[in-house]
């Protein structure tokens, strides 16, 4: 077993490194035998372990090895290296010539204070150390690799085992799997070597998934970050689950194998159906899946949603016009125009003003698209400003414009323009929180005068009260004209507790008004702060 | 496995088979248990005697005047507050609480006023059992709530209550109360059960039960006796392993009031074991269940993923089940003989007829389901079986798991098994008699529950590779740690535990 020989080798290389620790400083052994104890392994783990000790002509002279003949039965070790007792008698009759003594416990009873006093090597300890399990790795399997790729093993290594906690065995399986990935019969570089031994520590199979050599050399770091998102987003689909440890629908799946049928090979059909109908807990149909390449064979295509390709704004918007606005008409041929010269410039994230001439022209049909309406919003305002306390949330926007403003010109005002329409308003905004709004702000038009200018559009042509600082009125004659069927939104819903304003520094001079600067300011109200029945 | 009997008032009976009729996800284990309660209360003269004719009867309480008192009264509070004699206190509850009122046999509170001397006694009372019953804060209407079952008095069923009158609805007492006193009678030990749980909870003179009795009055019976469930086993070793259990907690010394909350976890986690078990063995699984447990602790672990996995793999086990009891039809020697016959498809569809109660003789749409053939039958009933199963059946092992405190998703995402410290509790208090080993303790859990927690229980998972033994060596340290903690366990020198049960000790002597 190429496995435990690993292990084995591993215990062996730190059982000689803690013993050259443990001598004194000039270089001598101390006075009496040093004690050791190969902690809660398995009966074959401790045999590796015992015979690699005994291979090493160095290390045989130096430790007595004294193993429970219990703990590592039909082994077949030597029976110099056997004792009749267990651990806790060698701790009490440590009697050697050599520099130091070798012992193992399993679980027995009562015995962990004896041996809290005997240094242990356990699982923990092995694993801990990377640069001996590449040696080990390499001296068993018989491979002198470059020294590049001995270092890149190394920091996969270390970054794997910071990721996860694998068992001793996963890990040498690991080991032993990368050794025959770069044998003479596969001959697969390291970096593949590692994408291929992947199943062996429980994620799908992908060759080629660290073949940046950039990112994954000599540094663990990437390497421990990329191993971590395997296994929070691989390993669970495995499992068939999600990342949030919901099951996957095999409806879903089903539909995804038919629909990517082209790019999935045929073996891995038949593999991936039968983990798709396999009950819960059958493990072997997911083993068989990870064996497969999770990019070449289309694993991944009964995973993934499709992704959407990441088109341009520009292109997004005609496609927009093209198929999906209602109003086919609505683009003229100036804008088209303008759109086509605005895919080469927002690659260069150019932007003029005459993008947001036809941002505020085009508005109403962007609307159509919560998507597309929020990627323009992005663009042309940049990140909104969120507040949850208004008056905050003025001053910083207000501040915000003011300070890339330039020069003072003429006279300048704010103008808060809120969109929400009048359905909305009335519909899907929650009745408490325009209440309160209204009640808590309606100070501040007055206070602010002719300084700030409240747009509220798309109102209709009705003569309403103002929804935003009369909302109680407003929602009074709403009824009247509507009726008792008209109730008042009590949701929390993040759109119906929110009033998104678009804020413009204006300027002017004479009769003529231009924007100086524009911004978004969000306002949302914390459901779960003070109660709204005080208003 | 006893012959199968039809089951009434269902379209097919699939699951019904495997674990009877019926288990209910919505009904937990509390609630299950006072199903139980009600059904013992009916049959004090022989409690838990199994009858010849395998027939239980019995009549449950609705106690409408009790429960409207402490769950659809909200004006006691305001009124015992307000400065007005005694005598309009009354009054003014009296008129306010008989609006309200349902009709149904509690108009009349004049008795209330003979039973109290005061009237701000009478709201004391009310609150002390308010502040003592099962979810009074939940949201359920409240007709569905239940006052601690302090005595015979105390007891009633779920009732759906409006304006046609009181209806059992099945909501929340879904049989599978009367299916625990089934499992409990055919219990090797059923009868000395039912005569100790008869003597110390069924005391009409025990003080709490009294001060209900002064609410209620006369006990109001539901107008006719009924039927209980059915149960497709004679025996079954859970039922003495439940039985068992029940047994020794009640041998502690404890107030029976206490020992309820045990009663009640382990009924609970037995239930879910039941469940379990049955679906292993009707999918041919001869394994023992097995809840890998991780003890939670400040460190994240290779357990959590262990125990996820083994939840997940539970989680299907029911599934599996009812699949592999539809498909077994098609083994049946009748099955083959069928394909010689003339009319092989009606023939098979009267072989699942006889099994499922499906297809129906006399439906509607009978046309669609002459022409299938047997392999069509079974995929279909399969399909059928399954989303009706994952409706509530289905939810079993989630919803019982977590109400007990075996499974949670404390610092995860994936639900897993880390029972919480009641929990613990509960298994110290039915395992261990006086003391008992930490790892004898251990052992035990595992071969009556199939917890897993440490080392030793968990050979397989180390012979599987699946983790170190280390890990798991720490997983059982953890529970050492929680337990000292608890004050269940007492150290003794070179690591030598054992677990005291705080409720075991029978006098000085042993000690």
């Amino acid at each position: 077993m190429l496995t435990d020989r690993i292990i084995g080798r591993v215990g062996a290389d730190i059982l000689a490194k803690r013993m050259s620790d443990a001598r004194q400083a000039d270089g001598s052994a101390q006075d009496s035998a040093a004690l050791f104890r190969l902690d809660k392994l398995s009966s074959s783990q401790v045999a590796s372990v015992a015979r690699a000790v005994l291979a090493n002509h160095d290390l045989a002279a130096r430790v007595d090895l004294m193993i429970p003949e219990a703990l590592v039965e039909g082994q077949g070790l030597p029976p110099e290296a056997l004792i009749q007792h267990n651990a806790g008698f060698v701790r009490n009759n440590a009697q050697t010539a050599k520099e130091a003594i070798l012992t193992a416990n399993g679980n027995e009873h009562n015995l962990a204070d004896t041996l809290g006093h005997v240094t242990a090597l356990g699982a923990k300890e092995l694993r801990a150390n990377d640069e001996a399990w590449v040696d080990a790795t390499c001296h068993v399997a018989g491979m002198a690799p470059v020294p590049e790729d001995r270092l890149v093993f190394r920091s996969a290594l270390k970054g794997l085992i910071s990721a996860n906690d694998l068992s001793l065995v996963q890990l040498g399986d690991f080991c032993a799997h990368i050794t025959e990935a770069m044998s003479s019969a596969r001959g697969l570089p390291i970096r593949d070597a590692i994408g291929w031994s992947l199943p062996k520590v429980g994620l799908p199979r992908d060759t080629s998934f660290f073949a940046n050599s950039k990112t994954y050399g000599s540094s663990h770091k990437p390497w421990r970050k990329a191993f971590e998102k395997l296994f929070a987003h691989r390993a669970p689909l495995l499992l068939r689950l999600r990342q949030n440890g919901q099951p996957l629908d095999p409806d879903e799946m089903r539909q995804r194998l038919a629909d990517n049928a082209a790019d999935i090979s045929d073996a891995a059909r038949v593999a991936l159906e039968a983990f798709i109908n396999a009950p819960m807990g059958d493990n072997q149909p997911a083993a068989d899946v990870a064996e497969l390449e999770w990019e070449a064979d289309g694993v991944c295509r009964v995973f993934d949603k499709p992704k959407e390709k990441l088109q341009g704004l520009a292109e997004h918007t005609l496609k927009f016009f093209q198929h999906d606005c209602e109003d086919a008409d609505a683009l003229d041929e100036k804008w088209k125009r303008h759109l086509e010269d605005l895919k080469a410039r927002e690659k260069r994230s150019e932007w003029n003003d005459d993008d947001k001439v036809f941002f505020e022209l085009h508005r109403r049909h962007l609307e159509q698209s919560r998507q597309l309406l929020a990627r323009w919003e992005k663009a042309i305002f940049g990140k909104a400003i969120e507040c949850n306390d208004f008056l905050d949330g003025f001053a910083g926007v207000a501040h915000h414009l003011l300070a890339g403003a330039g020069d003072l010109v003429g006279e300048r005002f704010l103008r808060f323009t809120v969109n929400k329409g009048r359905k909305e308003w009335r519909e899907r905004f929650n009745y408490d929180v325009g209440s309160y709004f209204s009640s808590m702000h309606r100070g501040l038009r007055e206070l602010m005068g002719s300084r700030v200018e409240w747009k509220v559009e798309r109102m209709g042509a009705g003569n309403l009260p103002d929804p935003l600082f009369d909302y109680e009125k407003f929602f009074a004659k709403e009824k009247e004209l509507r009726g008792a069927a008209l109730k008042p939104v009590s949701s929390l819903a993040r759109n119906a507790v929110q009033i998104k304003f678009d804020v413009a520094l204006m300027q002017r001079v004479g009769d003529r008004e231009a924007v100086v600067d524009k911004t978004q300011l969000v306002w949302s109200y914390r459901p779960e702060s003070i109660g709204l029945a005080m208003v | 496995m006893r012959q199968r009997i039809d089951i009434d008032r269902v379209d097919f009976a699939v699951d019904e088979h495997i674990w009877g009729h019926r288990l209910y996800d919505e009904q937990l284990p509390h609630l299950t248990v006072l199903e139980f309660f009600g059904v013992l209360g009916s049959n004090l003269d022989s409690p838990l005697v199994a009858t010849p004719s395998d027939k239980v009867r019995y009549r449950p309480q609705h106690q409408i005047r009790l429960r409207g008192l402490l769950f659809n009264n909200p004006f006691v509070e305001a009124i015992r507050e307000r400065s007005i004699t005694d005598d309009e206190k009354w009054r003014e509850w009296s008129s306010l609480f008989v609006q309200d009122a349902t009709k149904l046999g509690d108009e009349d509170t004049g008795y209330l006023r003979s039973a109290f001397s005061s009237f701000d006694d009478f709201a004391k009372a009310i609150e002390l059992l308010r502040s003592s019953a099962f979810e009074a804060r939940s949201n359920k209407r409240w007709s569905s709530k239940f006052v601690f079952p302090f005595g015979p008095d105390a007891l009633f069923e779920d009732l759906r209550i409006d304006s046609s009158g009181a209806s059992n609805d099945r909501r929340f007492f879904a049989r599978t109360g009367e299916l625990l006193y089934l499992m409990l009678s055919r219990a090797a030990r059923g009868p000395e059960l039912g005569a100790q749980l008869s003597q110390r909870l069924f005391n009409r003179a025990a003080p709490m039960n009294r001060l209900v009795r002064a609410l209620q009055g006369e006990p109001q019976l539901a107008s006719n006796s009924r039927d209980v469930g059915h149960l497709p086993h004679a025996t079954h070793p859970r039922f003495d392993q439940l039985c068992e259990d029940w047994l020794a907690i009640l041998s502690r010394d404890m107030p029976i009031y206490d020992a309820l909350e045990h009663l009640i976890a382990s009924a609970g986690l037995n239930l879910l074991l039941y469940f379990l078990e049955q679906a292993k063995a009707q999918a041919g699984d001869a394994e023992p269940v097995e809840f890998v447990c991780e003890i939670v602790s400040k460190e994240r672990t290779k357990v959590r993923a262990l125990s996820g996995d083994s939840y997940q793999v539970n989680q299907g086990l029911s599934v599996k089940a009812v699949r592999a009891s539809i498909e077994q039809a098609r083994l049946l020697p009748e099955w083959q003989a069928a394909s010689t016959s003339d009319y092989p498809d009606a023939e098979r569809a009267s072989i699942m007829r006889g099994l499922f109660q499906w297809p129906s003789a006399d439906a509607d749409n009978e046309a669609d389901y002459t022409r299938m053939s047997g392999d069509k039958l079974i995929e279909t009933l399969v399909d059928m079986a399954i989303s009706r199963h994952e409706q509530h059946v289905g939810k079993i092992h989630a919803s019982w798991s977590r109400a007990i405190g075996l499974s949670s998703r404390r610092l995860a995402r994936r639900t897993r098994y880390a029972p919480n410290d009641r929990l613990i509790k509960t298994l110290v208090v039915a395992i261990v008699d006086d003391k008992m080993q930490f790892d004898e303790f251990l052992a035990e859990a595992k071969r009556r529950y199939g917890l897993v927690i440490g080392d030793a229980e968990g050979s397989r998972l180390v012979a599987d590779k699946k983790v170190d033994q280390e890990v798991l060596s720490e997983n059982r340290a953890n529970l050492e740690a929680r337990l000292v903690g608890l004050g269940l366990v007492r150290r003794l020198s070179d690591s030598c535990s054992f677990v005291e049960n705080p409720f075991g000790f029978k006098g000085e002597g042993n000690c």
